[in-house]
């Protein structure tokens, strides 16, 4: 009498990132038909290289935002991170420990951040406005609102210096392999693990998560000490890339970093989110930042250009949302 | 036989509405009298709220012609509705909650002098309104700091002020205790007398014959009956709206205790109180065995099932599972020591709505539970969830459906079903059957029975008395915060005067 409940439905259905890779394959052959110089294989990789640090926190900025959450400080604590790290190379402590430092720093810095808002039982968003300041005020205390520089001939001569900097010749820069990978993990233990689910879980319901037995307070902190960890890591990439840390370093990372996560797909509103789409929306946030450049048009506008793009994704989205609602 | 139109308030032929594939609506036919209490009653999806909404002027019927007091319409608009004077009040709540009563009760047709609006006005409209319900609230509070009730009376207010000549009720007692829903009851019963036809909407039969001169089933879309309620009684009427599969009225239980009274306690409660309306509540529940709570919103019934759970923090008292006492009750402890609770709100605190059934399935099972692999798989969850499915017979096209689309009654499957995946011991049900329509209340009744034949232990609480005469083995009587004593085999009238005295 009664049907069989299929686990699938029957119709085929793209992958939810697909849109966003169709926009990112659109864009660069639009910049690729205008400055056929920009579809070098050597200029796509060192745009991708350039980006990859702020892809690599839209990969992790997805967790929170899936969580309906939202960090505001992770640029200064990368930058907080690097000068932990950059000071103790200074200071004499072996590279290696001192890169641990810093990721450590981080994680750190990330689950204070967690710990505030699961106590005050405030949104991140109110917490990270003030810590934001705070990690940036002990940073330029730290440094004397200079720069930080490992210059000696022992430090820069170390593997993770050269390797990052690009003097070890490799066919894809380094740092976009690391990339890479960190996005293979960051998306399976989204969605292929049980602290994945939770996030998830939390997102779409906090009060029905922490009904369910799921340990809200608990999963709250560690994500937020697992995105203060990840901007630790980006921090100390960024150490190694550079070469130096200054007062600045960070800043800027808010928009592109939260612009590639919402472009990619990833909802405001919680319970959802991919990983992947982010790597693809940082990249079209770096083809827009280079691609102006490109095409001769002062640099001023890329961010004008991100902005609209932002609007147009999010439009979009919304739009396939109340169809695919009223469809059901 | 030709009905004369002047005479009914509402006259519509061959009213049909399709959404996509469904049809809400299929080819109506119905006349209802001026100045009377009519009831419409039927199934989720039997089509009642379609035809409220194409009455409110919110839907454009697909087909049909709609006659009302008299004016012909071919479209029909929430403007000529509003025109024709005609008010709902909705089963949700739309009240601003953080402004104040008066400005709540005039939302956007305020009284003004110039531009400044006339409070002084207002309030003199509003008071005798207020008062005519029975509702004693300062015009200044601020609505969300109001109990649930008075914001739903607010609501009645708000669509009383306007003096409607056909007012449209959709639920009105669902959040009001039973000497609040009388008062209510009360004043519908003489709005005709002051001009005003009444169309009550409502799933609480009891309600329906006490307030109604005339009641309307409607089934599929299409009218079963529509006849004077001299003429009928409740088991006519729950065959009409469950149709040819037989009502089956659940057969009740009749002082069944004693068969339990030797049997191995799940849960036993010494003196508990929270801090708040629980004072002291002592009460156990043996394997197998349902047992109710009874008392009137905000007398402790409501707040204790969660406590127990751990969602609301205890203060003193003792609670033992299964022989063992728990110092410490959290949700999290209460998944592993296999306490499952059904919580009375689905939609705000039971389910992830957005997304698909095989997600909420697997809440307490992956995301609460300890045990099994960190690791998890779609396809692993999609099979568990077909099982599940299939064991709870919920109504859906696959488990990548989001659960939002179910029906109230299958969403209400679907948390059960979440919670017996890990096996429970100690099942908490609180109200469970809240906004669920009447054929699928039957099946979720032979469920929790199942569940209870199973040896696991019962505690459930309900807002309606007969479902705890019908279907609870021993009733806890709670009033006040305190366990005031415990019944068993009484029929509705003997516990509403428990539970009321």
């Amino acid at each position: 009498m009664s049907e069989r409940v299929k686990s699938k439905s029957r119709r085929f259905k793209f992958p939810e990132e697909a849109s966003v890779i169709f926009a990112l394959l659109v864009l660069v052959g639009i910049v690729g038909s205008l400055r056929p110089t920009f579809l070098k294989p050597q200029n796509l990789l060192n745009l991708a290289a350039s980006y990859s640090i702020s892809a690599l926190l839209a990969g992790c900025i997805v967790y929170l935002l899936s969580m309906g959450e939202i960090d505001l400080s992770f640029g200064w604590i990368l930058n907080l991170s690097a000068v932990v790290a950059g000071l103790s190379m200074i200071a004499g402590v072996p590279v290696w420990i001192a890169i641990i430092l810093g990721i450590v720093a981080g994680g750190l810095m990330g689950a204070i951040n967690g710990f505030l808002t699961v106590v005050m039982r405030l949104p991140l968003i109110i917490v990270t406005l003030g810590t934001a300041s705070v990690f940036q005020g002990i940073s330029l205390i730290s440094n004397k609102s200079g720069s930080v520089v490992p210059t000696d001939e022992k430090l820069t001569s170390n593997i993770f210096f050269r390797a990052l900097g690009g003097e070890i010749d490799t066919p894809v820069p380094f740092i976009l392999i690391f990339v890479v990978l960190a996005f293979l993990v960051l998306h399976l233990t989204l969605h292929k693990t049980r602290f994945g689910y939770r996030i998830l879980a939390i997102g779409s319901n906090p009060e029905a998560a922490r009904l369910a037995g799921i340990p809200t307070k608990q999963t709250k902190i560690l994500v937020c000490a697992l995105m203060g960890a990840v901007s630790g890591i980006g921090g100390v990439l960024f150490l190694g890339f550079r070469g130096a840390v200054d007062p600045s370093t960070g800043a800027n990372l808010l928009l592109p970093v939260v612009a590639a996560a919402i472009i990619g797909g990833t909802p405001l509103s919680g319970g959802a989110g991919t990983v992947w789409g982010s790597l693809v929306g940082a990249l079209i946030v770096g083809v827009i930042g280079v691609g102006v450049v490109f095409l001769g048009i002062d640099a001023v506008w890329s961010t004008l250009v991100t902005g609209l793009v932002i609007i147009f994704a999010i439009g979009v989205d919304q739009v396939v949302r109340v169809r695919k609602n009223r469809a059901s | 036989m030709k009905s004369q139109s002047v005479h009914n308030v509402i006259s519509v032929r061959g009213l049909a509405k399709r959404y996509g594939g469904v049809k809400a609506l299929n080819g109506l036919d119905l006349d209802l009298e001026a100045n009377k209490v009519h009831a419409i009653v039927g199934e989720n999806g039997a089509g009642k709220s379609t035809f409220m909404k194409i009455l409110s002027g919110g839907v454009t019927p697909d087909e049909g012609s709609i006659e009302l007091m008299g004016e012909k319409f071919s479209s029909f608009t929430v403007q000529s509705a509003s025109k024709l004077g005609i008010g709902i009040m909705y089963q949700e709540l739309r009240l601003f909650q953080h402004r104040d009563v008066l400005t709540n009760l005039f939302p956007d047709r305020e009284l003004r002098v110039g531009p400044f609006i006339a409070k002084k006005k207002m309030a003199e409209i509003a008071i005798p309104v207020l008062k005519s319900i029975g509702l004693a609230v300062d015009l200044n509070q601020i609505v969300g700091e109001l109990a649930l009730s008075d914001q739903q009376l607010i609501e009645l207010a708000r669509v009383l002020i306007e003096k409607p000549k056909l007012l449209i009720l959709d639920e009105p007692t669902s959040a009001l205790n039973a000497r609040e829903s009388k008062r209510l009851l009360d004043l519908v019963r003489l709005l005709p007398e002051q001009g005003t036809t009444v169309l009550y909407v409502s799933h609480r039969l009891d309600e329906v014959f006490a307030v109604a001169e005339h009641i309307t089933v409607m089934r599929n879309g299409s009218l079963v009956f529509s006849k004077p309620t001299k003429d009928l009684d409740i088991p006519t009427v729950i065959q009409g709206i469950v149709g040819e599969k037989t009502a089956t009225s659940i057969a009740k239980k009749k002082g069944s205790a004693d068969l339990y009274s030797s049997a191995e306690k799940v849960l036993e409660v010494n003196n508990l109180s929270n801090g708040g309306q629980v004072v002291d509540i002592s009460l156990n529940v043996a394997s197998g065995e349902i047992v109710g709570v009874a008392g009137l919103i905000g007398s402790g019934a409501d707040e204790l099932l969660e406590t127990l759970f751990g969602a609301r923090s205890k203060v003193a008292g003792l609670v033992k599972l299964q022989g063992v006492e728990k110092a410490n009750l959290s949700p999290q402890n209460s998944v592993r020591d296999g306490v499952a609770l059904i919580p009375a709100d689905r939609k705000r605190v039971g389910l992830m709505m957005e997304r698909t059934v095989s997600d909420n399935l697997s809440h307490v099972s992956v995301g609460g539970f300890k045990q099994g692999t960190p690791l998890i798989s779609k396809s692993g969850l999609a099979t568990t969830a077909v099982k599940l499915v299939e064991k709870f017979v919920i109504k859906t096209e696959n488990v990548q459906v989001r659960v939002g689309n179910l029906s109230g009654g299958n969403q209400q499957k679907v948390v059960i079903g979440k919670w017996l995946e890990i096996g429970p011991g100690l099942v908490l049900l609180d109200d469970p059957t809240r906004g669920v329509d009447i054929g699928a209340k039957v099946e979720l009744f032979r469920l929790v029975r199942e569940i209870a034949a199973e040896g696991k232990g019962i505690l459930f609480r309900s807002t309606e008395i007969s479902e705890l005469t019908t279907l609870c083995d021993r009733i806890v009587v709670v009033k006040d915060g305190v366990s005031t004593r415990e019944v068993s085999g009484v029929d509705d009238a003997e516990l509403i005067k428990l539970i009321n005295e």
